[in-house]
C-alpha cells in the first residue's frame, strides 16, 4: 500500500524524515519496500504559474497563446489545451525543464527546448498531470487550486515522498493511512489525531424509509449505511485528487473519490449506490442463488454460485458483496441521492468469489483480511464528513445499521513472567506498561505478576498473551533482546541421520569422476515416456526394475496448476531427467559428460501420500577423459559395474549378483540387473539406442539406476575386523577355456567350492576370444590366492588343491586348462 | 712390450672419447676387466726376460691408473648429460585427477549442517509431497486464511485420497512432523526442496531449497534464537558480520522476526546486492506459536521453542557470487565444473 508522507502528517507530527520512518516501520514488522518520490525529476524550471491572458494563434484554430505569470516575469507560450481560462493557476515549465513525453509509449523523460509551433515561438509549456509524471491524465492542463503560490517551485508545492508498504496479513489495520499513523505514533511516542468525523445521528434530517436485512449473519456481521442527498457529481478538490494519485488511485468524481479516499484513510471499503435506482426501500445481504445473474459495473453479465454473497434490493441482486457493484445502481452524472454502504463481510466468501471471478481490487483485498466491524461506522462518519466538507452533498452518516451480534471488547490477562520466558530478557514493569500503551493496548488492571490489557477493536490479530509479548518486544525494540545459545540437554531421540548416509554415496560418486546434478521434481508424461522408446518387452527382472525405479504402468501424480504443460506431473523415474541433462550437456561438451543425481521419485499410492523413493542415477556418454593428457577412452559396461560394486562395498552390502536384464531402457546383452540377497537393487548398463535417440543423444550412453531405499535397508553396520594374515600366501594363475554361455561367476563358484578354505581370494584377470580358442568358446584367466592361516603352505599342498580345482572346473563346467 | 701397452692404451682412450653411455661397461670389461686386454698384457709380462719385467710392469700399472681415471671421468660426464636430457619440464600441466564435484547446493548445505551440528542439531528429512494439513493447518494457517497468499501453492490431483495434496511450499511441515514423532528436547534442522507456483526469473525459481530449524525445550527464548542464528551467520559468512532482527509475521511463530546480516559486498555501505540498505535478508524466524505446540500435543506453558527457515539457494548465490538462481538447476557442466 502506498502511503504519502504528506497524508501521514495529517495525523501526527513526524519530526523525522521518510528514511527514518521507513526504518522504524520496517523494524517493527511493517515493511517499507521502497520510498517513492513524486516530482523526483522536477527541476527549478517547473513552477506554479497563473494564466493572465489568452490570445488566439494567428495561424492555427486549435492552438492558443496563453501568457503566464510565473512570479518573476511573464512568458507567452503556445498550447493545444482547451481547458484553461484566464485566472487559472497551472504548472508552468520553463525551457530546460525535464518533463515526461506524454505522447510516447515509453513515457521517457525529455528536456524542454524552445520550439516554433505554426510560426510562433514557444519558450515554455503549460503542463498536464501526465507530463509531470503524476498520473496518466493527459486530457488537459492540470489546474491547481487558486491559492497555489504563484512563482514557487512546483516540487515545494506538491512534490513529496510516498512509502510503499507491504503489509503482512495479520496487520489489516495497517492497510490504511490512519492505521499506519496510529501505529507510528506509538513507535515515535507522538500524539495521534483522528481525522474529523461527522456525528452519527442527525435528528433534524428527514430520511426516506429504509429496511436493512442481513439474511445470513455468517456472510455479513454488519451492514451499515449512510445517506447523501442534494448530491452534485463533480470533480473532487485538488488536494483529494492529489492524495489519491499519490496513493496510486485514479480520481473519478467526488463521490467515488470519497469512497476511495476513506478506504485508503480508514481501511474500510465503501460502496455508493444511486438510491433512486434502488427499489422497494430495502437493501440486504444474502448468499447468492446458484445460477443467479448480475451485470456488474464493468458491463459484464456474471453468473453467481451459492458460495457468493450478494447485496439485494426489492428487485434482486444489486452488487456482488465486497467484489463489484452492479451496473443498474451505479452512481452517474445525474445521481442526486446516494446510499453509502459500509459493511463487514465474511472473509472467506469474498476471497473465494474474488478469486473465482478474477476480480481482486483494493476493496476485495481489504475485505479478505480481518476488518473490524467497528470501523464500518467510523468510515461512514468520515465519508459523510468529507462529502459535506467538499460540497458534494448533504448527508447523514448512520442512516441504518444492522449489527446482529456486536463484537465484544477483548481483554487479555497476561503474566509478566512470560516476557523473560519467551524473550530471554526482563524489562522494567513501567517499560512494559509504556510499551503496551504505545501499542494502543491499555492496561486496565494489574497486580504483582499480571496485567490485564484491553485490545482495541482494530487489533483483531491480538488474541493471546503471546501476542502481547510480541507487541512489547516490538515497541521496546528487538535490538534489546540479547544473544545466548540454547542450554539444556541435547536430544537423543532422533536416531537415523539419513542424509549423512546419502552424503557417503554422493562423495563416492564424486570421487569416481561424476558431477552432481539437481533436476526438477516435475516432468510430463510424454517426456517420461521417452524412456520406453526401446520398445522391447521386459523380462521378469525388467518388470521388477520398472516397478521400483520407473513405474511405466503407474500414472504419475498430476499437478492441478502446472506452470508449464511439460512440467505437469511428478517424476516416476529419475532417468529421463538424467538423460535430458546428458543430452543438453553433450551439445556443449564434445565428450566427457559424467553426471549423477541422488534424488527422489514419486510413486502414487492408494489413499496416501506418494512413496518418495530415493534413487541414485548416473549417466555418461560414450567417452570420458582419462587422467593423462588428451586421453579419451570409451566407457564400458564394466566401468559402471565397477561403480556399483564400489558403492555396495562402501555401504557394506552383502554380495552382489549381476544378472542379464531385458528392459526397454537398456540395451539387451549390454546391461544387468543388480541383485542383493535375491532382491533387486537396480540396473546398470548401456542405454538402448532407440532411447538415446528419443533423448537426442547421438552416441552410446551408459546408465545406472539404484534404489537407494533398498541400498540403505541392506547396508551393514561398521565392518568387523579380520586379522591381518601373518603367514605367506601363494598365488597361482589359472586359465581355462569354457563355452561362451558359461558365466564367469560359475567358474568363480566352482573354484571356491573345490578350493575350500585354502582359497583366500579369486581375482578375474582377463578374457580371451580369438584364434587360439575354438569358435563359441573363450578363455578366462583368474589369479587365485591360497593361504592357510594356521601354517605355511607347502608346494605339494598348493599343487594338490590347484589340481582339485582344475578337475572340478573340467567336470562341472567342461572348462579345459588353456596352455 | 711397452709399445704394445701404449698402442692398446691409445686405442682404448680413443674409443672412450666417443663412447655412448650404454657401451661404458663393455669398454671396461674389454680393457680393464679380469679377462680384459690390460690383464692379458700384464700376464704376458711374466714371460718377458727378468730385466725387462719391472719397466713393463711399471708402464702397465701407470696405464691402468690412467685408463681407470679417464674412465671414471667419462662415466661422470656421460651421466650428467643423461640426467640433463631426461629432466622434466615441470611447467607442463599435471594429469587431471578424475574427480567430479558436488552440486554447490549440496556443498553449501553440508556447510550449513556442519555449523548447526556443532550446536547439537540433528538433521532430519521430510516429504516433499505433503498434505495441506501439514503444510498449512498444523502451522496455524487454516483454510482460506489470507496468510495463505504468502505461499503460492502447486496442488496435486488427489481425487482418490482423503485430503488435499500439494508440493510443500516450505520446509516448515517438518516442524509438525518432528513434533508428532518425538517429545522435547528437540533440536533439528530439515533441509530440502520446496516448490512455489510463481514465475521464474533471476531471483525466483518454482523449485528452491530451504533449511528449517526447530528447537523446543523448557526455557528456550528469543535470545537463544538470536544467538544461534548469529553464530550461524558468523560461522558461514565471517566473524565480522553484524546480525539484526526485526519484526515480521508468520502464522506459526509468535513473536516473529526477520534476520538480516550486514552486506558482504559493500560492508553495509549500500550496493546493488543489498538494495542499497546495507543489510541482506537472511531468513525468517520466531518463537514457535503456542497453537503449533498445542496442536503437537505439547504443553505450551512448559515448553517453548524457536524455529527458522532460510533460503539455501540464496546462501549458495551469496557464497559464490552467482547472480541468477536459474543457473542452479540447469545442470550445465560449464557451471558445475567450477565447483570441483
Amino acid at each position: 500500500m502506498k502511503v504519502p508522507m504528506i497524508w501521514l502528517r495529517d495525523y501526527l507530527n513526524l519530526g523525522v524524515d521518510a528514511e527514518s520512518i521507513a526504518k522504524l516501520l520496517t523494524n517493527a514488522g511493517i515493511e517499507v519496500e521502497s520510498i517513492d518520490s513524486i516530482g523526483e525529476f522536477w527541476s527549478e524550471q517547473i513552477v506554479v504559474g497563473k494564466v493572465v491572458s489568452i490570445d488566439e494563434h494567428p495561424n492555427a484554430d486549435r492552438l492558443t497563446l496563453p501568457t503566464i505569470d510565473f512570479g518573476s516575469g511573464h512568458q507567452t507560450v503556445v498550447t493545444g489545451a482547451q481547458n484553461i481560462n484566464i485566472g487559472d493557476v497551472i504548472p508552468f515549465a520553463m525551457e530546460g525543464a525535464t518533463l515526461v513525453n506524454a505522447y510516447s509509449d515509453a513515457k521517457e523523460l525529455t528536456v524542454l527546448k524552445p520550439t516554433r509551433l505554426r510560426g510562433v515561438e514557444s519558450r515554455g509549456m503549460v503542463c498536464s498531470a501526465a507530463e509531470l509524471g503524476i498520473s496518466n491524465d493527459h486530457e488537459g492542463i492540470l489546474i491547481l487550486p487558486e491559492d497555489a503560490p504563484v512563482g514557487s517551485k512546483l516540487i515545494d508545492y506538491m512534490g513529496g515522498q510516498v512509502l510503499d508498504i507491504s503489509t503482512k496479513p495479520n496487520r489489516s489495520d495497517c492497510l490504511s493511512v490512519v492505521g499506519v499513523a496510529r501505529y507510528l505514533s506509538g513507535l515515535l511516542e507522538q500524539d495521534f489525531r483522528m481525522p474529523k468525523l461527522m456525528d452519527e445521528i442527525d435528528e433534524s434530517a428527514e430520511l426516506p424509509d429504509l429496511q436493512i436485512r442481513i439474511d445470513d449473519p455468517v456472510v455479513a456481521s454488519r451492514y451499515a449505511v449512510g445517506y447523501l442527498w442534494d448530491v452534485k457529481i463533480a470533480e473532487s478538490p485538488f488536494w483529494m485528487r492529489r492524495r489519491l494519485e499519490a496513493a496510486g488511485i485514479r480520481p473519478i468524481n467526488n463521490i467515488v473519490d470519497i469512497t476511495n479516499f476513506v478506504m485508503l484513510e480508514i481501511g474500510q471499503p465503501l460502496h455508493a449506490f444511486d438510491w433512486d435506482k434502488i427499489s422497494g426501500g430495502v437493501v440486504g445481504v444474502r448468499r447468492a442463488r446458484e445460477g443467479e445473474r448480475i451485470t456488474t459495473l464493468d458491463a459484464q453479465e456474471r453468473e453467481l454460485i451459492a458460495a457468493d454473497t450478494v447485496i439485494f434490493d426489492g428487485s434482486g441482486p444489486i452488487a456482488i458483496a465486497g467484489v463489484m457493484g452492479g451496473l443498474a445502481t451505479e452512481v452517474t452524472r445525474t445521481t442526486t441521492t446516494i446510499l453509502l454502504e459500509s459493511a463487514n463481510f465474511d472473509q472467506t466468501s469474498i476471497r473465494r468469489t474474488s478469486r473465482r471471478l478474477g476480480l481482486t481490487s483494493e476493496a476485495s483485498r481489504r475485505f479478505e483480511q480481518r476488518l473490524s466491524p467497528e470501523t464500518a461506522v467510523v468510515a461512514l462518519r468520515r465519508a459523510v464528513q468529507l462529502a459535506v466538507e467538499i460540497g458534494a452533498g448533504k448527508g447523514v452518516s448512520l442512516w441504518g445499521d444492522s449489527y446482529p451480534q456486536p463484537a465484544e471488547e477483548t481483554t487479555l490477562e497476561f503474566s509478566l513472567s512470560e516476557i523473560p520466558r519467551l524473550l530471554g530478557v526482563e524489562f522494567d514493569r513501567n517499560e512494559v506498561m509504556n510499551a503496551l500503551e504505545r501499542a494502543s493496548l491499555n492496561v486496565v488492571a494489574e497486580d504483582e505478576s499480571t496485567m490485564t490489557v484491553r485490545v482495541p477493536h482494530w487489533r483483531g490479530d491480538i488474541t493471546r498473551d503471546v501476542d502481547l509479548v510480541e507487541e512489547v518486544a516490538v515497541m521496546i525494540g528487538y535490538d534489546k533482546i540479547p544473544s545466548s545459545l540454547p542450554a539444556g540437554s541435547l536430544p537423543e531421540s532422533i536416531p537415523f541421520e539419513y542424509d549423512k548416509r546419502l552424503d557417503e554415496i554422493k562423495d563416492l560418486m564424486v570421487s569416481t569422476g561424476f558431477y552432481e546434478i539437481i533436476t526438477y521434481a516435475t516432468s510430463s508424461e510424454a517426456r517420461l515416456n521417452n524412456l520406453l522408446a526401446g520398445g522391447a518387452a521386459p523380462d521378469d527382472l525388467g518388470i521388477e526394475f520398472a516397478d521400483r525405479l520407473l513405474p511405466e504402468e503407474i500414472k504419475p501424480l498430476e499437478l492441478l496448476n502446472p506452470l508449464r504443460s511439460d512440467e505437469n506431473v511428478l517424476i516416476t523415474s529419475a532417468i529421463s531427467n538424467a538423460l535430458e541433462t546428458l543430452s543438453s550437456n553433450l551439445r556443449f561438451n564434445q565428450q566427457d559428460v559424467s553426471l549423477f543425481e541422488l534424488g527422489r521419485i514419486f510413486l502414487p499410492r492408494m489413499g496416501g501420500l506418494p512413496i518418495e523413493r530415493p534413487v541414485l542415477t548416473a549417466v555418461t556418454g560414450q567417452y570420458v577423459s582419462g587422467s593423462s593428457w588428451n586421453s579419451i577412452r570409451e566407457v564400458s559396461f564394466f566401468d559402471f559395474k565397477g561403480i556399483v560394486e564400489v558403492v555396495a562395498s562402501r555401504m557394506n552390502l552383502p554380495a552382489l549378483e549381476f544378472q542379464p536384464l531385458s528392459h526397454p531402457v537398456f540395451k539387451r546383452g549390454q546391461s544387468a540387473a543388480v541383485m542383493v540377497n535375491g532382491k533387486l537393487l537396480g540396473a546398470v548398463g548401456e542405454v538402448d539406442p532407440n532411447v538415446c535417440e528419443a533423448f537426442s543423444v547421438n552416441e552410446k550412453a551408459f546408465l545406472l539406476s539404484l534404489d537407494v531405499s533398498r541400498l540403505l535397508e541392506m547396508s551393514g553396520g561398521p565392518r568387523p575386523y579380520v586379522s591381518v594374515p601373518r603367514l605367506p600366501a601363494v598365488t597361482q594363475d589359472i586359465s581355462v577355456v569354457v563355452d561362451n554361455d558359461v558365466p564367469s561367476s560359475d567358474c568363480v563358484r566352482v573354484i571356491k567350492r573345490a578350493g575350500g578354505d585354502l582359497v583366500e581370494s579369486i581375482k578375474f584377470i582377463d578374457q580371451y576370444k580369438g584364434q587360439q580358442v575354438a569358435e563359441g568358446k573363450r578363455g578366462l584367466t583368474y589369479s587365485i590366492v591360497y593361504r592357510d592361516n594356521t601354517k605355511t603352505l607347502t608346494d605339494d599342498e598348493v599343487a594338490n588343491v590347484h589340481r582339485r580345482i582344475v578337475r572340478a572346473l573340467d567336470k562341472r563346467l567342461n572348462a579345459k586348462i588353456r596352455d | 712390450m711397452i709399445d704394445r701397452i701404449e698402442e692398446m692404451a691409445k686405442r682404448a682412450l680413443a674409443e672412450l672419447a666417443v663412447i655412448q653411455a650404454e657401451n661404458l661397461e663393455g669398454w671396461r670389461l674389454k680393457y680393464l676387466g679380469r679377462n680384459g686386454e690390460l690383464n692379458g698384457l700384464m700376464r704376458s709380462i711374466g714371460k718377458l726376460p727378468t730385466e725387462d719385467r719391472p719397466s713393463a710392469g711399471q708402464a702397465a700399472n701407470l696405464m691402468r691408473s690412467q685408463l681407470e681415471t679417464t674412465f671414471e671421468l667419462r662415466c661422470a660426464e656421460l651421466t650428467d648429460k643423461q640426467d640433463q636430457e631426461s629432466s622434466l619440464d615441470v611447467t607442463m600441466s599435471g594429469h587431471t585427477a578424475m574427480l567430479g564435484s558436488l552440486h554447490p547446493v549440496t556443498a553449501t548445505l553440508r556447510e550449513v549442517r556442519t555449523i548447526f551440528s556443532r550446536l547439537g542439531f540433528r538433521s532430519v528429512v521430510s516429504p516433499e509431497v505433503e498434505w495441506d494439513e501439514y503444510n498449512f493447518e498444523k502451522l496455524n494457517i487454516p483454510q482460506d486464511h489470507p496468510a495463505r497468499d504468502m505461499w503460492d501453492t502447486f496442488f496435486l490431483n488427489s481425487d482418490d485420497v482423503p485430503g488435499s495434496m500439494l508440493l510443500r511450499t516450505h520446509t516448515s511441515p517438518a516442524q509438525a512432523r518432528v513434533m508428532e514423532q518425538v517429545d522435547p528436547p528437540i533440536r533439528v534442522i530439515a533441509a530440502g526442496r520446496c516448490f512455489r507456483y510463481e514465475d521464474v526469473d533471476a531471483s525466483h525459481e518454482s523449485m528452491f531449497h530451504q533449511v528449517e530449524g526447530l528447537v523446543v525445550d523448557e526455557n528456550i527464548t528469543m535470545a537463544d534464537l538470536r544467538g544461534t542464528l548469529q553464530y550461524f551467520v558468523r560461522s558461514m559468512f565471517g566473524a565480522d558480520r553484524e546480525v539484526r532482527i526485526r519484526g515480521s509475521f508468520f502464522p506459526f511463530t509468535e513473536p516473529s522476526c526477520e534476520v538480516d546480516m550486514t552486506c558482504l559486498f559493500c560492508n553495509s555501505e549500500g550496493c546493488r546486492v543489498c538494495g542499497r540498505t546495507g543489510w541482506i535478508e537472511m531468513l525468517g524466524a520466531g518463537m514457535v506459536h503456542p497453537v503449533v505446540l498445542e496442536m503437537a500435543g505439547y504443553d505450551s506453558r512448559r515448553y517453548s521453542g524457536f524455529a527458522f527457515g532460510m533460503g539455501l539457494d540464496r546462501i549458495v548465490m551469496l557464497r559464490h557470487g552467482i547472480d541468477d538462481i536459474r543457473h542452479l538447476f540447469r545442470n550445465d557442466l560449464r557451471f558445475l565444473q567450477q565447483f570441483v
